[in-house]
């Protein structure tokens, strides 16, 4: 069975090559192009997720949760393809990333000839030079863009691609005749694990596609994964009351040998004034939700105005709500929505961003905008129990250092005193979750003394038990005593420390 | 008075027109819809629009034909394309052959009602009614409780 991925933004070269080499394998052929319109028809809007690299009109968060609706929607058609087909050949852009880490897909990298390419854009699309160089510069730009925003990654790295090919050195035929050939390589056939890693991929593909398309689990983030046909769905605490709904759908689920659903274990409140998903606080906490199997809940702490009481503005409903747009609704309304009203963008203080990139790593727990200090927060906690920490980010921004980094503390000791969770500033976490040179230093700092201790201990047994337990005179005795009790406490610190550092390295909590 | 923004509709799909025709009136424009781009294309002879809103994919002619259809008859005219079935090629054909907005369907009339007062503002035309509405829409958002 060969599965072959030729990766191109030049969809008539693609299209041409591919045919050419289905023929030869006597292969079925795909085309993105094809599960494009077909995803569509399914309802998923994909035109937004094209338009969103040049123009941002969609909240960030709904595009998020389209994309991988949209990924498991392709996976899972490709994967029902190779189910019924012996041999496939799928051409798309970015291809390549589609069914990653199956050992028996050939990943083709195709570039075309440059003056060929321009000379058939000016035929097909009737445009000038100029015109013809222009547009294949802004798609090859947006395409990379997109390629980034749907799969994080460079399409024009290398490492992703079994074969590169250049046509313009290499005439079609030959290059369709280079890819059959490395088809037949025992390299690129099925083998056992390669079929399960594939059979696992598309599982989990055709159990998200699943829950995508179901109004009832549509909006909700879950985390999706198989192994050894073992389907795990995780969903958030505050979705419990949907677990039935995707028990229920997951039932139908053909091919899963056991079907997991598992909430996850419990919420981290991140607690701010600004987010940003670049920064050290979110790979702190998200590293922390990772080992904790927690999910990371939002409350953008805004300013409070004189007028205004603490009140909540936007729950965390309203960020999630992304609708499953079904085909039906677009039916009806001709693709005309009506009117929502959203937030400017820049003005949630990277709450969207933040909440978007966390459910790309499937910890999103919520989101919402909170007027108000610390008493409103208490409030908030007190009203939601399932929370196992709250970390206390960047707040009062406004103020200068000074006043900020006191009103923080200030802010972590109020909400200390009032809950009975932990409460921790951005500063504690780090000092809990990261290990870096200085920690490195501290553990050889406690790890030595320690060493040495135990070694005197074990190489002079004698002499020690001699001091401690021989019949001397009461002041030998009181020397005695008062060596055992400044020793022991002292050992006890130098080995808790080096102890406590040497799990936090290993990450074992 | 300023006069009004002709603004022609084409989609092959009637609901489309019935949505949009309303949204467009309420901002001042003066608007024709059509269903049959053939028809449409007629009506672009004898009369020149100031926006043309046409659909990518239709049965006769499609929203590319359209859109250098009208370029040919008037350059000043400003195509807003819209359609269910947006990418980027499509988007950067229509946009390189001189289309001035792309909007992918589902969209709220939100967007059409920007794209078009935009245009407005390219043709250096003035829409009262427009920035009436969109004041109504920052003052909607603020009062949905936004922090400054």
């Amino acid at each position: 069975m060969a599965i072959v991925i030729i990766s191109s933004e030049i969809k008539n070269v693609r299209r041409d090559l591919a045919q050419s080499v289905a023929a030869k394998l006597g292969a079925q052929c795909i085309s993105r192009e094809q599960l494009v319109e077909q995803a569509t028809q399914a309802g998923i809007p994909v035109g937004k997720l094209e338009v969103a690299v040049f123009k941002q009109s969609t909240p960030r968060e709904r595009l998020a949760r389209l994309k991988y609706r949209y990924l498991a929607f392709v996976t899972a058609a490709l994967c029902d393809l190779a189910s019924q087909h012996r041999d496939l050949v799928y051409h798309g852009r970015a291809g390549n990333l589609l069914l990653p880490r199956i050992s028996h897909v050939i990943r083709v990298r195709l570039l075309a000839d440059e003056e060929r390419q321009l000379q058939q854009t000016m035929t097909s699309l009737n445009l000038e030079m100029e015109k013809a160089k222009d547009y294949q510069r802004r798609l090859q730009e947006d395409v990379a863009r997109w390629v980034h925003f749907m799969h994080g990654t460079d399409p024009n790295d290398l490492r992703g691609y079994d074969l590169v090919l250049n046509l313009a050195h290499l005439k079609m035929e030959s290059a369709a005749a280079a890819i059959f050939s490395m088809a037949q390589l025992p390299d690129f056939q099925t083998t056992p694990a390669s079929t399960q890693a594939l059979g696992d991929l598309c599982l989990a593909a055709r159990a998200r596609d699943l829950l995508g398309r179901d109004e009832r689990t549509g909006d909700i983030d879950l985390g999706v994964s198989a192994q050894d046909g073992r389907l795990t769905v995780t969903y958030m605490p505050q979705q419990a009351e949907k677990a039935p709904a995707i028990k229920a759908l997951l039932a139908s689920l053909q091919g899963a040998r056991e079907v997991v659903c598992t909430m996850a274990l419990t919420n981290l409140l991140w607690v701010s004034e600004s987010f940003d998903p670049d920064s050290s606080s979110f790979a702190h906490v998200t590293d922390l939700a990772q080992r904790w199997g927690a999910a990371v809940e939002l409350m953008r702490l805004a300013p409070q105005t004189a007028d205004e009481e603490g009140v909540c503005l936007a729950s965390a409903e309203d960020l999630t709500a992304a609708g499953p747009c079904l085909p039906k609704e677009m039916d009806l309304t001709g693709g005309i929505q009506d009117d929502v009203v959203t937030q400017p963008a820049g003005a949630d203080g990277g709450l969207a961003s933040t909440a978007e990139r966390l459910i790309s790593l499937g910890l999103f727990g919520g989101g919402r905008v909170l007027v108000g200090g610390g008493e409103e927060v208490v409030v908030a906690i007190k009203s939601a129990p399932h929370y196992s920490l709250v970390v206390v980010g960047d707040v009062f921004v406004s103020k200068s250092p000074a006043v900020r980094t006191r009103l923080s503390r200030e802010l972590v000791a109020y909400v200390s005193e009032r809950v009975t969770l932990p409460v921790m500033s951005k500063e504690d976490l780090q000092a809990k979750v990261v290990f870096g040179a200085k920690q490195f230093a501290r553990l050889a700092l406690y790890t030595a003394p320690v060493a040495a201790i135990f070694l005197a201990v074990f190489t002079f047994q004698e002499p020690i038990q001699g001091f401690l337990g021989s019949p001397g005179s009461l002041g030998m005795k009181v020397l005695a005593a008062a060596a055992v009790a400044g020793f022991v406490p002292l050992v006890a610190y130098l080995y808790g420390n080096s102890a406590g550092l040497l799990f936090k390295w290993l990450r074992f909590e | 008075m300023s006069t009004p923004l002709r603004v022609m509709l084409i989609d092959d799909e009637p609901i489309v027109g019935k949505r949009l025709g309303p949204v467009l009136e309420k901002m001042g424009c003066q608007t024709e819809t059509f269903v049959e781009p053939a028809v449409a294309l007629n009506r672009l002879a004898e009369q020149e629009f100031d926006v043309v809103v046409t659909d990518i994919r239709m049965e006769e002619v499609d929203g590319i034909g359209v859109l250098e259809r009208v370029k040919a008859l008037s350059p000043r005219t400003k195509v807003i394309m819209i359609t269910g079935y947006a990418t980027l090629e499509v988007a950067h054909e229509a946009l390189a052959k001189g289309a001035f907005d792309f909007i992918a369907k589902p969209f709220e009339p939100r967007d059409m009602r920007q794209a078009v007062a935009k245009a407005a503002e390219a043709l250096g035309l003035q829409m009262p009614e427009a920035a009436a509405l969109m004041v109504e829409e920052i003052l909607l958002t603020e009062e949905s409780g936004l922090p400054e």
